[in-house]
């Protein structure tokens, strides 16, 4: 994971975006909570620049 | 002895060989060049030195930082009328720049060469120098002999000529890692053809002790004079520094206490309320005790059978040796006429 | 087996600069195992190329194959394709393989992915150490199977210095002192006999200090013009 997140630095990308989380199936609780505070996370971070990237590259192209 | 003598009875003739040869106990000291062409700091320290020892080390790119040349500031050295022994390490030279070196060494006057693997070069000033270590110490002493008594290179072509005559010394760690490999390690030296030893820094005298009864029953000390290495403590931080972070040397608790100890009378002082002239008072009080305990270490290892001599290592502080030499008992050094021995 | 590290991203941005077409190359063998330039390595550094150069804003084609072996040029012939579409090859090799790759495409421009480290093997999980530095003369049977040349950062043939600590080498704490190392091996087999003997200076023209160095085998080659 550490591995994943110094790559993810070194992109150019918010290491946080990935976390890993080891739950057993009867850990109901904790995987709520764990996917809301992700869900959070990312929602502060914002949009994943690589695929707004994308959309602006169609967007130029539209406008050719 | 067959070994070839310069005709004078002497292996080399130095006024270290004749002092050590005449039974006397020899006094060694170290001069560290400056980190600049500046010919007067050599000429100040030889000054300090002078009468005090019978020859000066010249460190040779001490701890892997540049220096003036070991053999351009022992060619000071002897204009000022000392003896120079030439520290020569492996970092720095292949097996042609060293040969070469001791030609114009001993052209320049120079007889007594210290062989030494030398200190990393990471330790230095430039640590991402690449380093040298064609040979070892080792090999270098049996260069240096091969040069001396049988007048070939290393490459084993003879010249013809003048052969370079080095009173040649090596060094001793008798209290590095694997201790128990220490003594034959010395003995590896001897055998290459070492004919004096100056050993790294001691303060504990047991342990160097116990270190000296194994080389009395490797009759080391009769194949080669033994100088014990001593140096002057400055403060109690840096004895501490010694202990904890200088590989190979021990210094035993009971002198850091000491050294501790001098500074008693401004201790419980914060750093804002000491007075310079306090600070300076402390300081002058570290270092009286640091002259007096190297003192005492010295009449210590003289009654160590074997021990031949002392090499006084005061680093950046030449000033100390005059009052460990004189206060030591070893002053005025002894002259050796020049004349052949029997 | 030859250990690399794999170089830093950026480093590799700026070694590909100017590449509108760039072909990451792995290699299956000795920068496999070490997970420095393997087929998943190759993958990896691809897409990562691939998403800083989007974050940068220009769309540049990052594409990757692994071979067997970079350092053979049969091995090379099956990639010859996608090396000629490419306008710069990222090796993931080591030094070899990148120029072997330089030298069998005299038209492509080869850069290298990976700092090539050492020859040595994993002393644990995740961890490698140097053991040979190829020196071409080997000593090893005068040092118990311990290689001073490679392990000791003096390179001593006498050793061990004064720099030796509570079985560790005072250049790095992390380093056993291979003289330490040799002496515990040497003694505890009661072959101290050994230690005492001088070595006498090294034939350092065997090693890189001679000149590069190439091994002829006349009876393997007559042997292939027999075929």
């Amino acid at each position: 994971m550490e591995h994943v997140r110094n790559i993810l630095q070194q992109i150019g990308l918010e290491p946080e975006r990935v976390e890993m989380v080891n739950l057993s199936s009867a850990m109901a609780g904790e995987f709520v909570a764990a996917a809301t505070q992700m869900t959070e996370r990312i929602k502060t971070m914002g949009k994943n620049p690589l695929r707004s990237d994308l959309l602006g590259d169609r967007h130029t192209e539209s406008e050719r | 002895m067959t070994t070839p003598t310069s005709g004078n009875g002497y292996l080399v003739g130095s006024n270290l060989e004749r002092v050590l040869r005449a039974n006397h106990f020899a006094v060694t000291a170290e001069l560290g060049p400056p980190q600049s062409a500046d010919p007067q700091v050599i000429k100040k320290k030889a000054a300090l030195l002078k009468g005090y020892c019978d020859a000066v080390n010249i460190t040779d790119n001490q701890t892997a930082i540049v220096r003036m040349s070991s053999i351009a500031s022992g060619a000071i050295v002897i204009q000022e009328g000392l003896e120079a022994v030439i520290q020569m390490t492996c970092r720095d030279r292949n097996r042609l720049a060293i040969q070469a070196d001791l030609l114009g060494a001993y052209a320049l006057g120079m007889r007594n060469l210290l062989c030494l693997t030398g200190d990393h070069q990471t330790f230095g000033n430039h640590p991402n120098s690449r380093n040298v270590f064609d040979i070892d110490s080792l090999q270098l002493i049996q260069i240096v002999k091969g040069m001396r008594d049988e007048g070939v290179f290393q490459s084993g072509d003879a010249f013809s000529g003048p052969e370079p005559r080095f009173f040649i010394g090596a060094a001793a760690a008798p209290f590095a890692d694997p201790v128990e490999f220490r003594p034959y390690r010395l003995a590896k030296k001897i055998n290459a053809g070492a004919n004096f030893i100056q050993t790294q820094l001691v303060y504990d005298v047991p342990a160097f002790a116990r270190f000296m009864e194994k080389v009395r029953q490797l009759d080391l000390h009769k194949q080669a004079f033994i100088l014990a290495g001593v140096g002057p403590l400055k403060t109690p931080t840096m004895a501490r520094y010694m202990k904890t972070s200088v590989p190979g040397i021990l210094v035993p608790d009971a002198l850091i206490e000491r050294m501790e100890a001098a500074g008693k009378p401004w201790a419980g002082k914060s750093k804002e309320e000491i007075t310079k002239e306090e600070k300076k008072a402390r300081a002058d009080a570290y270092k009286e005790t640091g002259i007096q305990i190297c003192i005492e270490l010295i009449q210590q290892l003289r009654q160590i059978e074997g021990v031949a001599g002392v090499h006084i290592m005061a680093i950046e502080w030449e000033e100390a040796v005059k009052p460990i030499v004189e206060g030591a008992g070893l002053y005025p050094r002894p002259m050796v006429a020049e004349k052949a021995v029997a | 087996m030859i250990v690399a590290d794999q170089k830093p991203l950026n480093e590799l941005k700026s070694l590909t600069r100017g590449g509108e077409n760039v072909l990451v190359v792995g290699c299956g063998t000795c920068v496999t195992v070490c997970f420095a330039g393997g087929a998943r390595e190759a993958a990896i550094t691809a897409s990562s190329l691939r998403m800083a150069f989007k974050l940068d804003g220009n769309s540049r084609q990052v594409s990757d194959v692994t071979v067997q072996r970079q350092c053979e040029w049969e091995y090379l012939d099956q990639i010859a394709e996608q090396v000629k579409e490419a306008d710069v090859v990222l090796s993931l090799g080591c030094g070899v393989g990148v120029q072997a790759i330089a030298e069998h495409f005299p038209e492509t421009w080869v850069v290298p992915g990976l700092n090539t480290s050492f020859m040595g093997m994993p002393t644990e999980q995740g961890v490698w150490a140097e053991r040979c530095a190829a020196c071409g003369d080997c000593i090893l049977g005068l040092t118990g199977g311990i290689c001073p040349i490679a392990r000791c950062s003096k390179s001593l043939l006498n050793g061990p210095c004064g720099g030796s600590e509570g079985g560790h080498c005072e250049v790095n704490p992390e380093t056993p002192c291979a003289w330490q190392l040799i002496y515990d091996r040497l003694t505890g087999m009661g072959k101290l006999d050994v230690l005492m003997e001088i070595q006498p200076p090294k034939n350092w023209r065997a090693a890189r200090d001679g000149g590069p160095r190439k091994i002829v085998r006349e009876d393997l080659r007559l042997a292939k013009e027999e075929e």
